[in-house]
């Protein structure tokens, strides 16, 4: 489903040069759950929004569902994370102007979708991360929790056959993260979706499918 | 995708009350200077009552009699001879109306002073005088009476339409039809009572209209070929088409030529027929009607680049604010443009409000100005001659002027809101979503 040969990343500045990722060789099958795990700095997030496509690695490919995205323009890139991929990030990222609804629907505004169409499909997946009654709220008049659900509930309702999350639980006490998990798990057993997730947390890593370590920008195992 | 776009900015504006209020009124006072200038130039040039055909209208003013020999010559306007032989034989327009020029009148006409027989009251007024196509071609609305006929001014019968204001003066009510009044003494019959005509309708404002004939100060110079050729009239003439303009050029040049047959003591020229605009844009910095309006588009862009500059500001801060939810749509899929077209449409949901405040707000300004932006020059402030400047809704309210206010806005916009976006769209993803 995803997968990066020699992947390099180097932030470069007048004075230094960072390696952010070195010679990272990765594979991510289809309907697996993977989290990624390393100290802070060590290249995690950086491998994540490679693979996302919000970034651009130095070096290497990235081959995602048969595609290599590293030639793709601007333009070839949006449409492909639109379809492609959705994102659950740690501070949630919900937009504070919108309700929770029109936040759910954001993919969808970027694809041919009827606006009745985009309703019915927001709706839906609220009612399956258990928030519709909360639909007409907006992310302030919500708990933590309640917000990473939606952003979950945002990150599938185009259906995408992979999700990214970004210390989805982070933010969150351990009640609110064990039910996120909960939800992440379901996504990826029920509806059979990839996920690449990358977190802190030893107990959550245990719970998936297989787990890589990052040290110092390089896969350690 | 735009109701959602409207709902955010909706939804921003009230949580962002501050920034929008100072956004609105910042707004409101940029695109009240240039709608003053707007409003002043649909009132000059739009068709209003009773100038209800200036798009249609063209002008003959300037007629020269060069004497032979070099003897010298005469720089005027049209006499009532050449108005006679050249201008009634014309066959492109549809109505030629001939009239005194009002600026004109105070030197040979002198100060006019009207009074009603057993009346105290003799006020002073400005008279007009008129052929009786003047009527065919200017919509009067007709109080009381009728304008006098082609007969009446064939024959040079002392026949006057009044203001309803200067019938009220004189006579104290607006059914006069068939009364005499006395216009510097001289006996005229009151044929029609008009409603009062704005300062801003120059072609025709005046307070009482007689036929030219009726003027010795003119009729006399008839049988002068100088002065019965160049004189103090001029040429009002309504096209059929206003694409008609280079036809009568032609048959006015055609017909001037036979003019010259007929004269011994000397030559005629004249100038070409002048559209309404041109005249009005042309006179406005005397220059060429296309540099004007490019001088003009120029003046209105650094009118609106200044307050541009200003509101750019405020939205550079405020896009800066809203990088995240930038970084989440790109995340997302959004494509540049699309981050454009919302943050476009978003700004103009704020610069509506501060559109129609401007608008309102330049109403009040022609308003208390108005003296100042619409009479017909200083010259005509000085004389007195451009009558009262009155506005009404119609000058005002209509959907030109609206247009115009929508299309500032627009522009503001564009210029104030593009450039911080597009900096704003610009910003990586990864910066976006960590800033």
């Amino acid at each position: 489903m995803i997968t990066l040969t020699n992947l390099e990343k180097i932030y470069r500045t007048k004075e230094i040069e960072t390696v952010a990722l070195e010679n990272v060789n990765l594979t991510v099958n289809k309907g697996e759950f993977l989290s990624i795990m390393g100290p802070s700095g060590c290249g995690k997030s950086t491998l994540l929004n490679i693979i996302g496509l919000l970034d651009s690695p130095t070096s290497g490919s990235v081959e995602i569902a048969g595609t290599n995205t590293v030639n793709m323009n601007d333009k070839q890139l949006a449409t492909f994370r639109n379809q492609k991929l959705g994102f659950v990030f740690q501070s949630f990222h919900l937009i504070n102007s919108l309700n929770v609804l029109d936040n759910v629907e954001l993919p969808l505004l970027y694809r041919k979708v009827s606006a009745k169409e985009r309703r019915a499909a927001a709706e839906a997946v609220l009612e399956k991360v258990g928030l519709s009654h909360r639909m007409r709220h907006f992310p302030t008049q919500l708990s933590g929790g309640q917000c990473q659900r939606v952003a979950i509930a945002r990150a599938i309702v185009g259906n995408p056959a992979i999700i990214l999350a970004d210390e989805p639980t982070g933010n969150l006490d351990s009640k609110m993260g064990a039910e996120v998990m909960e939800l992440l798990h379901k996504l990826n057993k029920e509806d059979g979706r990839t996920i690449v997730m990358v977190t802190h947390n030893d107990e959550q890593a245990k719970q998936t499918s297989r787990t890589v370590r990052f040290f110092d920008g390089r896969q350690v195992m | 995708m735009y109701k959602q776009y409207l709902r955010q900015a909706w939804q921003l504006m009230k949580q962002n009350r501050f920034f929008s209020a100072v956004y609105i009124i910042g707004t409101g006072l940029a695109i009240s200077m240039v709608m003053v200038m707007a409003v002043v130039y649909h009132i000059r040039t739009a068709n209003i009552a009773p100038e209800v055909n200036r798009d249609r209208m063209c002008y003959v003013t300037n007629v020269s009699f060069n004497m032979n020999d070099d003897k010298g010559h005469l720089n005027s306007c049209v006499g009532p001879r050449f108005a006679k032989e050249v201008m009634y034989n014309l066959k492109t327009p549809e109505a030629v109306a001939v009239a005194t020029m009002t600026q004109m009148m105070p030197f040979t006409v002198g100060d006019v002073f009207m009074q009603a027989p057993g009346h105290d009251e003799a006020p002073k007024v400005s008279l007009m005088g008129c052929n009786d196509q003047f009527w065919r071609v200017y919509a009067f609305t007709f109080e009381e009476g009728k304008p006098f006929t082609e007969a009446d001014f064939q024959s040079g019968l002392p026949r006057a339409v009044l203001t309803e204001s200067l019938s009220r003066k004189l006579f104290r009510k607006t059914e006069v039809t068939g009364q005499t009044v006395l216009i510097n003494d001289v006996k005229y019959i009151v044929s029609g009572v008009v409603a009062d005509v704005s300062g801003v309708a120059s072609d025709v404002c005046a307070d009482v209209w007689i036929p030219y004939t009726s003027m010795a100060v003119i009729m006399n110079k008839m049988a002068d070929e100088k002065e019965g050729s160049a004189n103090i009239l001029v040429a009002n003439i309504l096209l059929r088409d206003a694409d008609d303009i280079g036809l009568l050029k032609d048959e006015l040049a055609q017909e001037v030529k036979r003019y010259n047959t007929t004269l011994t003591e000397g030559q005629v020229t004249c100038n070409d027929p002048v559209s309404y605009v041109d005249q009005m844009v042309g006179s406005l910095l005397r220059m060429d009607v296309k540099q004007t309006y490019m001088t003009l588009s120029i003046v209105l862009l650094l009118f609106l680049l200044v307050p541009a500059l200003n509101l750019s500001g405020l939205n550079t801060s405020h896009m800066q604010d809203r990088i995240p939810e930038i970084g989440v749509r790109k995340a997302f899929g959004a494509p540049r443009g699309t981050l454009m077209s919302q943050i476009f449409v978003e700004n103009m949901l704020l610069m509506l409000p501060g559109g129609v405040a401007g608008l309102l707000f330049s109403y009040v300004l022609v308003f208390l100005f108005r003296n100042l932006l619409l009479s017909s020059g200083v010259f005509a402030m000085q004389m007195g001659t451009g009558g009262s400047i009155f506005l009404s809704a119609g000058m005002l309210l209509n959907w030109e002027v609206f247009l115009y206010a929508f299309v500032v806005c627009l522009v503001l916009n564009l210029l104030s809101s593009m450039v911080p976006a597009w900096r704003a769209v610009k910003v990586n993803i990864t910066e976006a979503l960590n800033a």
